[in-house]
């Protein structure tokens, strides 16, 4: 099962050291980035923090491919509420069916992930899968 | 010259903000406590990284909340998960 992170909730996790930690504890979840949350992240390394590095240790970058990049650039049009990282995120998962984990009320709002209205929050994406660890599923 | 009056004053519009980047981050922060716009696109709109504005939003005392979690939500985030076989 992959996992996209946007930049907030990858850095907040970066930040208390959770990212390394995630990975360990729940085998067979892989974390990603997508390209343009890679380059939101490229900023505060150039600025002296290292967080980023912990992101970029753990986070697969993935690129998005040619019809993704379509339904990007009308977003960027229509959905002009949401930053690009963002956009990007949301499109890559939707298109191949990945979760979305945010932090952010507007973007997870604006987010429908096959019939479940709401995305996986920062509250509720590891509790969840600490959950089902739990129960051995 | 401009082929309307909207057109004058989009332009005018933006040509304010260009001169003025301090009304960017005044108008980014305000659609942002508004929830008219993510975090992440107050950022782009004031032509900042996510971290120069969450500096500017701690400086002036505004902290982002995040809502505690609903049980239904849990349970609905828990079954999409099973079902993608986490």
């Amino acid at each position: 099962m992959k996992v996209l992170l946007d930049t907030d909730l990858a850095s907040a996790f970066a930040k208390v050291e959770w990212l390394e930690l995630s990975v360990r504890l729940f085998a067979g979840v892989d974390l990603g980035i997508a390209f343009e949350v890679y380059k939101e992240l490229l900023v505060p390394l150039e600025h002296d923090y290292y967080f980023p590095e912990a992101v970029f240790a753990v986070c697969e970058t993935l690129y998005p491919h040619p019809e993704e990049m379509v339904t990007i650039q009308r977003r960027l049009v229509d959905m002009k509420a949401l930053g690009r990282g963002e956009l990007e995120t949301i499109t890559i998962c939707q298109a191949r069916g990945w979760f979305y984990a945010a932090i952010d009320q507007k973007a997870m709002a604006q987010y429908a992930f096959r019939g479940v209205d709401k995305p996986l929050s920062l509250q509720g994406a590891f509790p969840c899968i600490s959950h089902l660890c739990s129960q051995g599923q | 010259m401009f082929p309307d009056r909207l057109t004058l004053q989009h332009e005018a519009f933006h040509a304010l903000l260009m001169l003025r980047p301090e009304l960017r981050i005044e108008g980014a922060i305000a659609l942002y406590r508004q929830g008219e716009s993510s975090f992440a696109r107050a950022a782009e709109l004031c032509g900042l990284s996510q971290e120069e504005l969450k500096h500017i939003l701690a400086a002036r005392g505004i902290f982002r909340e995040v809502p505690p979690l609903e049980q239904e939500d849990f349970e609905q985030a828990a079954e999409a998960l099973r079902k993608a076989g986490a």
